[in-house]
């Protein structure tokens, strides 16, 4: 057996007490590809980051060839990590960004043409041939997804990490990816790869690694497992039946939409009923934020809804919100709150006119104080007072603005984009509950998660997304959650397959 | 038991106070220099605080005073936003209603003069209005950076003030508009208080009350501390975006009328001098270009404090040159320190 590059042993950090990666014993020996698996939240990425030093374990130890990680320099780390997001410069030329961590050259001055030159050599070392004088902005993302690991094998590393390198590439850009890799598998480098597509585990790598709600659940050769036991291994047998009383959908249509197409996804059609939640299921990058602000009128999109009886061939988003519908954003921090501003503003945001004084129009702020002050009641807000910043709330007591911003509008179509992301347990059940109650109320709800289980539970039908199109709808006594894993991630993309899974699921 | 209470609820007021004092201090820096410039000025010539030279203050600046009350707005619209065409803007808007008004009341000298300064104040309005429409307009539907397109709309204001008035001064029109300045106003015992002292304070009250009371004023400030939070919301950004330029425009539209008011004719090159004091007056009253903080009080207290330092300098006979010098250092510290305030108040 080939010599052992870097080991962990019982690897754990905590965020305020709670365990995000615990007890981790993993291992990378000289060219192997070791997969690592895990749904969203089960403490990849927080992994990840402490391989590459940016965070520092709370407890165990991570040794590179038998020397403890706090020996070495943090620049001179054996370790290299291509990043989910790209951190390219468009605007710059191929051999500019290989050699953009340590320009070759004396001094300050730089030596273009040994940059060149460099850069030809570790295309060269990946078997791949790219033109090093193209600008990288005009090149495709697998073209890209290359360069970035060119750029970190110059860094000569002996381990290098593949955070989802193919969430955006097409097959034919996958193959070559792959190519790639097994390329450099041949001289020695370790490699972890982070994905979600069972099928990609199966073509490159040696082992698999799955983290479970941050433990390690299962270590084995490729070999040794089937797709099968490595899905059972992510979600866990640990599902707990619905703890939500849903209610009874009504049979009327609140919101219906027809042949909506934009760069980011296409031919999408569905409809939500009175009271009923459609849940949205999908890996990140299948479209379905994209999908959402399209409805909400924040993205450009073609095709037509209706809502409250009316059609919408172009619409905007103060339309839909005087009608009745809101949504609560993925991202928080950017499209949610407002920084700088009190709870009170925070809240009433969304509904400003509500309270303006009906005598003199637009003028005044009545009842403003007494609604806010309800909201942070009924939602049991941690805070010190209505005046407080934001800012200064947790992230939980964050969403709960945000989502009493919005609820208490009585919405008649209510979308949420991961409401429960990035929010403590105890949070995420309370907003559970809301999104149940608010069902019963009769608002159509419209809900995307990252989280399975939390779709499985409180949905009434779940649409499943890959890759911009709606690939399968099931009903709430076919929810499985294995199964929505293995169509959210499955492989095939010709037409023939979107058909065939409805096939499957009628 | 009693006191045990008692230390602790003295403990709790200081606290208070303390809490108090703190913000105040963070929001309002500027009234500690106000108060700087106050005590000087009281040991040196106690009749800077005789009611004739608050009086002349006023009057005397009461353009600068609108037009930062404009640049209030676009400063908390965020995005980085600035007017710098409202000085030149304001010298073309002089310059064509000045004109506008003497060729009225010579063409047809039986007409109401109260119409023909209307009439002068509409078209420089609309002057204001046109450039202010181009400004938002290309900051909101071309996304062009507020500095730039404004500091371009400038140099076409300039242009055409030149090219309208050939580089002379233009003067006349009726003389109830200089009256405004001195004579008609309101009367308290022997001292008048003119109406071009009076209007910039109604004005001002008036958007103080917009800013903090209204729709409209919630929504530039929601905007200023996060646009895509806005957009979300359903606050149309471009819309926030134009319309606080325009307001920008017409304020320095309003503001050109107190040109011919005040100083009589009016100058090709008056533009040149007006937006410095205008940046600086809303800059240190600590509202900061980022947007989304700050209130009208902030504005009145920087406003305030630029006519104090002025009218100090112009009291102890210092010349322009060494005037701006003074601006200079000023608005340089104030910068600093507000960007250290900033810094400590949000932790950005």
């Amino acid at each position: 057996m080939s010599t052992v590059i870097l080991e962990t042993k019982n690897l754990t950090k905590a965020f305020a007490n709670k365990k995000v990666v615990s007890g981790v014993d993993f291992v990378v020996r000289e060219g192997e590809i070791t997969a690592l698996l895990g749904e969203n939240g089960a403490g990849k990425s927080t992994f990840k980051n402490m391989l590459v030093g940016l965070l520092e374990p709370t407890e165990g130890s991570i040794t590179f060839d038998g020397r403890e990680m706090k020996e070495i320099k943090m620049g001179k780390l054996p370790i290299a990590a291509v990043h989910q997001e790209l951190s390219l410069f468009l605007n710059l030329t191929v051999a500019e960004n290989i050699c953009i961590e340590d320009f070759p050259g004396k001094k300050s001055m730089v030596n273009w043409k040994k940059c060149r030159e460099e850069a030809l050599k570790y295309m060269g070392i990946m078997n791949i041939q790219l033109d090093p004088d193209a600008i990288v902005g005009t090149l495709g993302p697998g073209e890209q997804q290359l360069i970035e690991i060119a750029k970190a094998i110059r860094l000569n590393p002996r381990v290098l990490i593949l955070d989802e390198p193919t969430a955006s590439l097409t097959a034919p850009e996958r193959e070559r990816l792959f190519e790639v890799m097994r390329t450099l598998k041949k001289q020695r480098i370790g490699m972890i790869f982070i994905t979600h597509f069972l099928d990609e585990v199966f073509a490159v790598c040696d082992k698999v690694v799955v983290l479970r709600n941050s433990e390690k659940v299962c270590d084995a050769p490729v070999t040794e497992v089937t797709k099968h036991e490595i899905e059972e291994h992510m979600v866990g047998h640990s599902l707990e039946g619905s703890s939500f009383s849903l209610g009874e959908p009504d049979p009327e249509v609140a919101l219906r939409v027809t042949g909506l197409e934009s760069e980011s996804f296409a031919d999408i059609n569905f409809e939500v009923h009175k009271g009923e939640i459609l849940g949205v299921a999908g890996l990140i990058g299948a479209g379905r934020t994209e999908l959402m602000e399209s409805i909400f009128g924040l993205r450009k999109c073609g095709g037509t809804i209706e809502f409250m009886g009316e059609t919408f061939k172009r619409w905007n988003t103060q339309q839909l919100i005087k009608k009745g519908m809101v949504m609560i954003p993925e991202d928080r921090k950017n499209c949610g709150i407002f920084p700088r501003r009190d709870l009170k503003e925070n809240i009433t945001a969304a509904q400003i006119d509500h309270f303006v004084n009906r005598r003199v129009k637009f003028f005044g702020f009545r009842r403003e104080k007494e609604n806010a002050q309800k909201v942070i009641d009924r939602f049991r807000v941690a805070c010190p007072g209505i005046e407080a910043y934001i800012t200064e709330l947790s992230g939980g007591n964050q969403q709960k603005i945000i989502v009493g911003r919005w609820l208490s509008h009585s919405p008649k179509v209510c979308m949420f984009d991961d409401p429960t992301r990035g929010v403590d347990v105890g949070s995420r059940a309370e907003i559970g509950e809301y999104i149940v109650e608010l069902a019963k109320t009769g608002t159509a709800v419209i809900l995307v998660s990252s989280d399975l289980n939390e779709l499985v539970s409180m949905a009434h039908r779940i649409i499943v997304m890959r890759r911009g199109r709606m690939v399968s709808e099931l009903m709430r006594e076919d929810f499985d959650v294995r199964r929505i894993l293995s169509i959210a991630s499955s492989q095939q993309e010709d037409e023939s397959s979107v058909g065939g899974n409805h096939g499957e699921n009628a | 038991m009693d006191t045990k209470f008692k230390s602790n609820s003295t403990l709790g007021n200081k606290n208070r106070f303390w809490n108090g004092f703190k913000k105040f201090s963070l929001d309002l820096p500027v009234v500690y220099m106000l108060i700087v410039v106050c005590v000087v000025m009281g040991f040196l010539n106690r009749n800077f605080f005789s009611m004739a030279n608050i009086i002349s203050m006023l009057t005397s600046y009461s353009y600068y005073i609108i037009g930062a009350i404009g640049l209030v707005f676009v400063f908390l619209s965020g995005n980085s936003g600035i007017d710098l065409s409202i000085g030149y803007v304001t010298g073309f808007s002089a310059v064509v209603s000045t004109k506008t008004m003497s060729l009225l009341s010579d063409a047809n000298p039986d007409m109401n003069p109260w119409l023909i300064i209307v009439l002068g104040l509409l078209v420089s309005c609309t002057i204001g209005a046109l450039f202010g429409l181009l400004n938002g307009i290309a900051v909101a539907k071309f996304h062009i950076a507020p500095f730039i397109i404004t500091l371009a709309s400038q140099l076409l204001a300039m242009g055409l003030c030149y090219v309208f008035t050939n580089g002379y001064t233009v003067s006349g029109g009726p003389r109830e508009l200089s009256r405004l300045s001195t004579l008609t106003g309101i009367h308290i015992g022997k001292t008048i208080i003119p109406m071009a002292a009076i209007i910039p304070i109604v004005i001002f009250i008036l958007m103080a009350v917009v800013l903090s009371k209204t729709t409209f004023g919630r929504q530039v400030i929601l905007t200023g501390s996060n646009p895509k939070s806005a957009e979300h919301a359903g606050i149309s950004v471009s819309r926030i975006y134009i319309i606080v330029y325009l307001l920008s425009g017409v304020f320095a539209g309003i503001a050109a009328m107190f040109i011919p008011m005040c100083i009589g004719g009016v100058n090709p090159d008056v533009g040149a001098n007006l937006l410095m004091p205008m940046v600086a007056a809303v800059t240190i009253g600590g509202i900061s270009q980022s947007g989304g903080y700050g209130n009208m009080v902030q504005a009145g207290f920087g406003i305030l404090f630029i006519m104090c330092l002025m009218s100090a300098m112009t009291f102890l006979g210092f010349g322009l040159p060494t005037q701006q010098l003074a601006y200079g250092i000023v608005i340089v510290f104030t910068m600093t320190l507000l960007g250290y305030i900033e810094r400590k108040r949000f932790r950005v």
